[in-house]
């Protein structure tokens, strides 16, 4: 079963076209980056897959059913996306954040049940959010900020997380914690994950699955030892490296090659 | 932070002591301020000589004093204070921006240049007076602020983003001051007051029969805000958020500046363009209180304008300020700190 199919799905604005006539499936229950230069349609891509726009034309299922099908709240419960960039109001502590991602499950009069509190705990504790749980989102560093977002998104308890490159504006360690707390939501609680990526040595390490974007298509995809070579970064990225192996995981690595020699001797 | 649980059934729902306690505050506040609303004035009431007239006890000229005058006229503060604080509150969160307010959205300009066309077009110039009867003009108000409210729904049902709206509503109701100017230059000295007194707004004039017509409709329109209030609240973090946590964002986008419009407009109908506390009173709620809930900012929007015209009756006594007059003293500064909040926020 695959999370997603697209069938001939064009994607863009109302003016411009971004991506044509694409077809591909998202696998269920596995990592999947999507990758690409910048501007090329990725992160518009990944909004259409998560109802923010609507594609301009061709079918997009989710679960096997047509995405427009699904109500808003039932296709909530079945899917979260984070932005890419996230900004609290002021005055808004991480629970209250976090309680929102029950929306999906309250009505008028249930407005916070059991199973609301039992969501949203589990969501600060699979974070490592609780000792933060009355601080204000406003105060955190960023690398708490990002954890208390997947929070919110977790509370939603769907088997789907869409993640716009969440792990931009973060330090190394952090871009490690997060992907960490990704890993361990798809291997533990088996849920589906699809993101957005610039870090391409990072993307090769934790993707199951990755697709390419480039020229307006999907250039390629597969497992990321299949997908990047020589020939993708120069196609998809314009630029010449050379592909090695990281040394810790066998995933791919490249080194770029940089525009000028760089032995020259520097001014002091 | 404390919190009550309740659940029983089908309905569960959690209570923040904090909140709680506010909650308390503010209704003491405002029965505070209402006791002074009817209490002060030519002659003073200690709460006494106030309670007795409840029990019917007191002289009669007291009785009139208090149920005919100045009862209507702090009910009247209550009820358009609540109004528009909610349209307010409505309007900030759709938007998400601080400085959203019904003023700002052109839907009080789009009331101003009705009323204004309705005293123009109905003076008789002989006589001088007007050729329709006074009680039509908050039917002229309520309906310049709809016409306003259609076409912004109309924008935002093309797809014009709200935050966009906003600046066509500063448009519309820096257009509408133009307009109302005009108005004002064709018509005669009685009706030019007579718009002038409408646009600084005041309660001074109210009575029981406006009430019986506005009360019901402001209840049902403060209802349906209840209602909408769990759906627009996701919609000040972020469209996108609200979107993705299933809020059906586009149509609680257009209810909620429908209601908005209704409210603001029912508002104004009956006392003026009562300024500034559509602005204030959801921010003092949300920032200063920490409650961005639709009762807080009604219970202050409520008490502002109270306390707002015994502020004004008193000051100068026995010469009264108009209503409108004090909230502006109040808003406009406020205005400007929360301007310059907002610069600082976005130069960080």
């Amino acid at each position: 079963m695959n999370t997603f199919d697209l069938n001939h799905v064009t994607i863009g604005y109302e003016q411009k076209t971004v991506l044509d006539q694409l077809s591909f499936s998202i696998p269920h229950g596995k990592i999947t980056v999507l990758l690409g230069a910048n501007g090329c349609g990725k992160s518009t891509l990944l909004s259409t897959l998560a109802r923010q726009r609507d594609a301009l034309g061709g079918e997009i299922a989710f679960r096997n059913k047509p995405l427009d099908s699904y109500r808003a709240k039932e296709a909530a419960r079945l899917m979260a996306f984070m932005p890419q960039v996230n900004v609290a109001p002021d005055g808004l502590t991480v629970e209250q954040l976090v309680r929102f991602g029950r929306y999906p499950y309250q009505t008028f009069f249930k407005r916070y049940s059991e199973d609301d509190e039992r969501a949203v705990e589990r969501a600060l504790a699979f974070t490592d959010t609780v000792s933060l749980r009355d601080t204000l989102v406003s105060n955190l560093s960023g690398g708490q900020k990002q954890r208390v977002w997947i929070a919110l998104a977790l509370a939603q308890e769907s088997e789907t997380i869409l993640l716009d490159e969440p792990t931009t504006y973060l330090d190394m360690s952090h871009q490690i914690e997060i992907l960490d707390l990704m890993y361990r939501l798809n291997r533990l609680e088996g849920k589906t994950i699809i993101m957005v990526l610039h870090d391409l040595h990072l993307a090769c390490r934790y993707a199951d699955h990755v697709i390419a974007l480039a020229g307006g298509n999907v250039y390629r995809e597969g497992s990321p030892n299949d997908v990047v070579d020589e020939t993708f970064m120069k196609d998809v990225f314009g630029l010449k490296v050379v592909v090695t192996e990281d040394p810790l995981y066998g995933t791919p690595l490249c080194v770029p090659y940089s525009h000028y020699e760089l032995n020259e001797k520097r001014p002091t | 932070m404390k919190t009550y649980r309740f659940r029983k059934g089908p309905v569960s729902f959690t209570l923040r002591k904090r909140e709680i306690e506010l909650a308390l505050l503010l209704v003491v506040g405002l029965l505070v301020s209402i006791y002074f609303g009817l209490a002060i004035g030519d002659t003073f009431l200690s709460p006494a000589s106030l309670a007795a007239l409840f029990i019917g006890a007191g002289d009669a000229f007291e009785q009139l004093v208090v149920f005919e005058f100045r009862m209507p006229r702090v009910l009247m503060a209550i009820t358009a204070g609540a109004s528009l604080a909610v349209s307010g509150h409505l309007l900030q969160l759709t938007i998400k921006n601080e400085l959203a307010s019904p003023e700002i959205f052109g839907i009080v300009g789009g009331a101003g240049v009705a009323t204004a066309t309705f005293f123009t077009v109905f003076s008789d110039e002989r006589t001088n007076q007007l050729s329709v009867p006074l009680a039509y003009i908050p039917i002229a108000s309520f309906l310049g602020a709809i016409v306003v409210g259609m076409f912004l729904f109309y924008l935002l049902k093309r797809g014009v983003p709200p935050v966009r709206l906003a600046l066509v509503g500063i448009g519309i109701s820096i257009f509408s001051q133009g307009i109302v100017q005009f108005m004002m230059l064709a018509s005669n000295v009685y009706r030019k007051n007579d718009i002038q007194q409408w646009l600084t707004g005041t309660v001074y004039a109210a009575t029981w029969n406006q009430l019986k017509i506005m009360v019901p409709f402001v209840l049902l329109f403060l209802l349906a805000a209840f209602l909408i209030e769990r759906h627009v609240r996701p919609l000040h973090i972020s469209e996108a958020t609200a979107t993705s946590i299933g809020v059906p964002v586009r149509g609680i986008q257009r209810g909620t500046l429908l209601l908005s419009c209704l409210l603001a407009g029912i508002g104004v109908a009956f006392v003026g363009a009562i300024g500034f506390v559509g602005l204030m009173a959801p921010h003092i709620a949300r920032q200063g209180l920490k409650l961005p809930y639709i009762w807080a900012t009604l219970l202050v929007g409520a008490t502002i304008v109270v306390l707002a015209d015994v502020l004004a009756r008193t000051i100068f006594y026995p010469y009264e300020l108009r209503t409108g007059v004090m909230t502006a003293v109040i808003g406009a500064p406020y205005f400007f700190y929360l301007l310059r909040r907002m610069m600082k926020g976005s130069m960080r």
